[in-house]
């Protein structure tokens, strides 16, 4: 049994807007163990980059965590002021987000970026750093990466760019990598490359990952967990095998049926009805009531709890309380 | 037998590149992007063609210059026969209205100062044939074809107060208007989140059915491909790599480049392992790119006639075409 790395107990965070107030991450329990790769699946409107940003402390105002404890290492850093935050965040939990172009300083050279990260929490020479900085973009298989590091982000290629991101969240060997949809914006043989990359790394520095992403085919490849998120909640928590095997929360039984395969021929495919629930004003008991296909009357008025349904197996629904 | 509703002849594009200014006097030639180079195909009639490949390509540039939203280096086009690119205005419009093109992104597509009713009645505007109670009797009926109910309180919506999905719809709906007799569907479930793909795609089947559909399929999702297609053209660097039927080319493929894509998609179920990452390297430039064959920087098995020679797309099995010195 492992130990746990990072222990997310009841956390919520909220957004207030002129229409009320925005319930993005609505109680959610989430761990991970050390050398653990847990996949949080979710499409948009789901929480589950909010939860990533709530789990840095990065959540842009006015949202904020209302409720909840997050234990890294066994401390609660939802109780560190942001001194104490900036020692853990980068350092000991990173983040690699989704976006390169968003993300990378235009007017910076890519080296200097890296080794922005590492004299934030090391006291390191310039050069120093940007040696140390030179060997992440080894570490993430950009070649030439000693002249490389001149370069600007836009003469980088895509999946160049997704490595370097890839480099500063690493590039202080942290405890736990939270990657937000590190492939979605590359073409499909870069992704395979760069996933195949993330694993390497993950053995070589021992990092564990929480990977945050819409792809089935991504967590069932990568993760040992998978947490599935919607409207705001985590409906169903197994391991890999078993929720591919026999998904137990209607959504994830929709979701996996309503995929088309590459390596079979797919007959029909499962149809999700309706859209996305309002996160302000969400569905009255189950928020995934009124899409459901099991709904009964009960299901609207009452809200199921995360329950364990056997070892390691936690689903939200009536069906199964 | 089915007829052929389009035949792509030797089409190709090259984009010229913007240079400064002393590159332009020291410069001996000019230099040009190939976006495609003598992709030659055909579409028959009632089936979905699937153009795949990644970034750089060449697929969407493509379907662009097929509907003629792009003019050719050279090459043709023909639909029904005629060539496209000889039609004067007045035909042109005709054709365009059995021609018509449903769009990526939901939210770009759509103009978000105009309501349902206005953006699917446009093209009915634009043909200039019907009264304004006819057309808003005909987009009320496409309203109600593609799901989007109740379609008079669609019809007064704006984008913004539609999902995702229900605005792929409305595109969908303006593609349908003039009751085209050929769409061309670029991305058409990319941008949509992943349980919605399913409502839209069964859509797309059931329009074909009811409607006598033939679609051009635009993607770089293999598996909405397999899905949805009866034949499959990969593109590598604007130019074919593959052709052949569907099914035949996700179970059998026979260019390594076909193999490594298909090899790269991460499948949802943990018991099928992925392989190892076949290809090294990126995409080399579409300004210069690699002599003789296209793909033979990266390729697993190239020899010596592969960066001297470029292989023909020649039919290497029964309607299955591959240009590889090598195909097996």
């Amino acid at each position: 049994m492992g130990q746990n790395l990072l222990s997310v107990n009841g956390l919520k965070t909220q957004f207030p807007t002129l229409l009320g107030v925005v319930r993005a991450v609505d109680g959610i329990e989430l761990d991970v163990e050390v050398g653990e790769t847990v996949g949080l699946v979710g499409e948009s409107g789901s929480g589950k980059t909010v939860t990533a940003l709530s789990i840095m402390k990065l959540v842009p105002p006015p949202g904020r965590i209302v409720e909840g404890r997050i234990l890294f290492n066994g401390a609660n850093i939802l109780e560190l002021n942001e001194a104490e935050m900036r020692r853990v965040r980068g350092e000991k939990i990173a983040m690699c987000f989704q976006d390169p172009m968003t993300y990378l300083n235009p007017v910076m050279r890519v080296g200097e970026q890296i080794a922005e990260n590492i004299t934030l929490h090391e006291k390191l020479e310039r050069q120093q750093a940007l040696g140390k900085a030179i060997e992440m973009m080894d570490l993430v298989g950009i070649p030439h990466a000693s002249e490389r590091c001149q370069d600007y982000p836009h003469q980088l290629s895509g999946g160049m760019r997704q490595r370097i991101l890839l480099a500063m969240a690493i590039s202080c060997r942290p405890k736990l990598l939270i990657a937000d949809e590190p492939t979605t914006s590359v073409d499909v043989i870069i992704q395979a490359q760069i996933l195949k990359m993330l694993m390497e790394l993950k053995r070589k520095l021992d990092t564990s990952v929480l990977l945050i992403t819409h792809n089935l085919g991504i967590v069932a490849q990568l993760c040992d967990k998978i947490a599935v998120m919607y409207a705001g909640n985590i409906v169903e928590y197994a391991g890999t095998a078993a929720l591919f095997d026999a998904p137990k929360h209607p959504y994830t039984e929709t979701l996996l049926g309503s995929i088309p395969r590459l390596d079979l021929d797919t007959k029909s495919l499962k149809i999700m009805r309706g859209s996305v629930p309002d996160l302000i004003n969400p569905p009255s008991g189950c928020t995934f009531h009124p899409r459901c296909p099991y709904a009964k009357e009960t299901c609207s008025k009452q809200t199921p709890g995360l329950e364990a349904i056997e070892k390691g197996r936690l689903v939200k629904c009536l069906l199964y309380n | 037998m089915s007829e052929m509703l389009l035949q792509i002849d030797s089409l190709t594009k090259h984009f010229p590149v913007e240079k400064g200014f002393l590159s332009s006097i020291l410069a001996k030639e000019s230099k040009v992007v190939h976006a495609v180079d003598e992709v030659s195909f055909n579409i028959m009639k009632d089936e979905t063609f699937s153009l795949v490949g990644e970034t750089g390509s060449g697929k969407t540039t493509t379907a662009k210059l097929i509907l003629r939203l792009v003019e050719p280096t050279s090459g043709d086009v023909r639909f029904e026969g005629r060539s496209i690119f000889k039609l004067e205005k007045d035909e042109l419009r005709k054709l365009r209205s059995n021609m018509q093109i449903v769009f990526q992104d939901p939210f770009a597509s759509l103009n978000p100062r105009e309501t349902a009713g206005e953006i699917i009645g446009a093209p009915f505007k634009i043909q200039g044939l019907m009264s304004k109670s006819d057309r808003r009797k005909a987009v009320l009926e496409l309203l109600n074809m593609v799901g989007l109910e109740p379609a008079p309180m669609c019809f007064d919506k704006y984008p913004h107060e539609f999902s995702g999905g229900q605005r792929q719809r409305i595109g969908i709906a303006r593609a349908l208007a003039l009751r085209p007799k050929f769409i061309v569907a670029d991305e058409p479930v990319a941008s949509l989140d992943v349980s919605i793909r399913s409502q839209i795609l069964d859509l797309m089947q059931s329009l074909k059915k009811q409607l006598k559909l033939t679609y051009l399929m635009i993607s770089h999702d293999l598996s909405v491909v397999r899905y949805m297609s009866d034949r499959v053209a990969v593109m590598y660097l604007a130019k074919i790599a593959e052709l052949a039927e569907a099914k035949k080319i996700f179970a059998s493929p026979k260019h390594p480049y076909t193999k490594a894509l298909i090899s790269a998609v991460p499948i949802p179920d943990p018991r099928v392992k992925m392989h190892d990452v076949l290809l090294k390297g990126e995409i080399p430039s579409p300004i210069n790119p690699p002599s003789g064959c296209r793909f033979h920087t990266r390729c697993p098995i190239a020899k010596d006639v592969c960066s001297e020679r470029e292989p023909a797309l020649v039919e290497v099995d029964r309607e299955h075409l591959v240009a590889c010195h090598f195909a097996q």
